[in-house]
């Protein structure tokens, strides 16, 4: 059964204190600061409780600072909560990040074969899955080339055909879906949308109403790491909208 | 367990555990090779080069350092290659584990790998380059003492499990400490240069110097694991006690670095 539950999930950073910190106004951006003594402490997500479920498509919204990203990195595990439960059932694909890890100096097709064998592609089909993403990507010869000699617009090429490797119960992601949309083909929007629909739950974060839009239908508005609302797009969107032409 | 799925062992019967384990160990093999490898790119020689270098600097300190009086110059050879192609497995532990969660914990998620598998990358990608080093070792081995080298390659294997064993739980042990103590990473970094020198790498208690040396051979924990490597290829006479203390000192780094985990895994990952 795939699912998240969080329960009055407290989530901090903590970062070492080169100097006495100044204690975070309530005018500025961001999560409270506190002083915990030879560290100090980012509190970014503050009893955030929440349940998705499959077919869920949720959205996250907010300003700079809000917790977004830091929620997004408790439900793809690369950050542990202080109080409260976290549940995650099946297994997460995060996407923070498509080119992440992929080595300049290197092939397309050696960075290719490193994703395969990290996503647990099996050895022996390796060569068929190189040959699938390099048709995807519609590289050709530069597919062969280091990597360090390609084009921002190549590098996401080459990023966004490895999609056609990537699976999971649950689908992470972080802004990149829109950074990525000046350069993506057609094959590329298709594996997206492939992905993406194959996922049981999809959680996303994003600035771009469009993208918010087309992939999810909930939405969840944090603010000083605490959920402000939760609730349908529609409903929810237009209410941070407001929210964000009075702050401006 | 689910992020690891495909680097780590899962709840199945024992022989499907040890099958994925060895599968997940060819597989961490060559994505070893490949990362090694971009190192090298631009040679044509490329990962080769990593023996190469270990044996031109075994040859240089041997020429420096060699004593006629105890070892001849062969044997003398042996004993320093030996020496330090297992001192480079123990400095790359040592000085490649100060920044591992600081700097790789989010590359380890996005390639579904939780925290034990991201030092078990780590760890065979150190032990990729040791055994291009021990080849070397063994091809010299061949070469110069044709009749012991079988048993050699026999014994290295359980010596092997041994270092794998410490390299991990000393990487774990170092990179926590460095997390918490940000100072001590230089510290770290300084102390490995000097215990270069405070380790018999291209020198014997044998060789004289007084008392110094066999102090330093008493209290340096890492004398016994290089006498035990000497051991394997018959460059030192077999003492069953370096092996009971070497394999003392793993067992103690093993379990401090186990609770250490289990009571700092949750921690770790929120520290920047």
């Amino acid at each position: 059964m795939v699912g998240i539950r969080l329960e009055n999930a407290s989530a901090s950073y903590f970062i070492h204190a080169s100097r006495k910190p100044v204690v975070n106004g309530a005018q500025s951006v961001g999560a409270e600061i506190r002083s915990r003594g030879r560290f100090i402490e980012i509190c970014a997500l503050q009893n955030i409780s929440l349940t998705m479920e499959p077919s869920d498509r949720v959205g996250l919204v907010g300003i700079n600072g809000s917790g977004k990203s830091t929620l997004l990195k408790i439900l793809a595990r690369c950050l542990s909560v202080q109080s409260g439960t976290v549940q995650i059932e099946g297994s997460v694909c995060p996407q923070f990040s498509l080119s992440s890890g992929m080595h300049a100096t290197l092939s397309g097709r050696a960075n290719a074969s490193l994703k395969c064998l990290y996503h647990g592609v099996s050895i022996r089909n390796i060569p068929e899955r190189l040959e699938s993403i390099k048709e995807l990507s519609g590289l050709g010869e530069y597919f062969e080339l280091p990597i360090r000699s390609y084009s921002a617009g190549m590098r996401s090429r080459l990023a966004m055909s490895l999609m056609s490797i990537m699976s999971g119960d649950i689908i992470i992601m972080d802004e990149w879906i829109s950074a990525a949309d000046a350069t993506v083909n057609k094959t590329a929007n298709e594996l997206q949308t492939k992905l993406l629909s194959s996922a049981s739950i999809l959680v996303a974060a994003s600035h771009s109403e469009r993208v918010l839009r087309d992939w999810t239908d909930r939405l969840i508005w944090l603010e000083h790491g605490e959920i402000l609302e939760d609730g349908p797009i529609d409903h929810v969107l237009k209410n941070y909208q407001d929210y964000v032409k009075k702050s401006t | 367990m689910e992020q690891c799925k495909y680097l780590m062992g899962t709840t199945l019967p024992l022989y499907n555990i040890i099958r994925r384990w060895i599968s997940s160990s060819i597989r961490l093999l060559i994505i070893s090779y490949y990362e090694n490898a971009s190192f090298y790119n631009r040679t044509k020689l490329g990962v080769l080069w990593i023996p190469l270098s270990t044996f031109c600097f075994a040859i240089t300190l041997t020429l420096v350092f060699g004593s006629k009086e105890s070892l001849d110059q062969t044997q003398f050879f042996l004993y320093v290659l030996v020496g330090y192609s297992l001192w480079l497995f123990i400095l790359e532990t040592v000085t490649q584990s100060t920044t591992i969660i600081q700097l790789q914990i989010d590359f380890a998620n996005h390639n579904r790998m939780n925290l034990i598998g991201l030092f078990f990358r780590n760890l065979f990608s150190r032990l990729f380059r040791h055994l291009l080093n021990v080849g070397a070792l063994f091809l010299c081995a061949l070469i110069l003492s044709t009749d012991t080298v079988a048993i050699s390659f026999l014994i290295y294997l359980p010596f092997l499990f041994i270092i794998l064993l410490t390299s991990l739980g000393l990487s774990y042990l170092i990179n926590f400490t460095t997390l918490v103590f940000p100072d001590s990473e230089k510290a770290v970094l300084i102390a490995s240069r000097f215990l270069f020198f405070l380790s018999p790498i291209f020198w014997s208690a044998d060789q004289g110097a007084g008392g110094i040396r066999n102090i330093l051979v008493t209290y340096n924990p890492v004398s016994y694991y290089l006498s035990i490597a000497r051991q394997i290829f018959y460059v030192e006479p077999f003492d069953s006690s370096k092996w009971i203390i070497a394999i003392g000192i793993t067992l103690a780094i093993c379990v401090s670095s186990y609770f250490c985990y289990l009571r700092t895994k949750d921690i770790v990952r929120n520290i920047s």
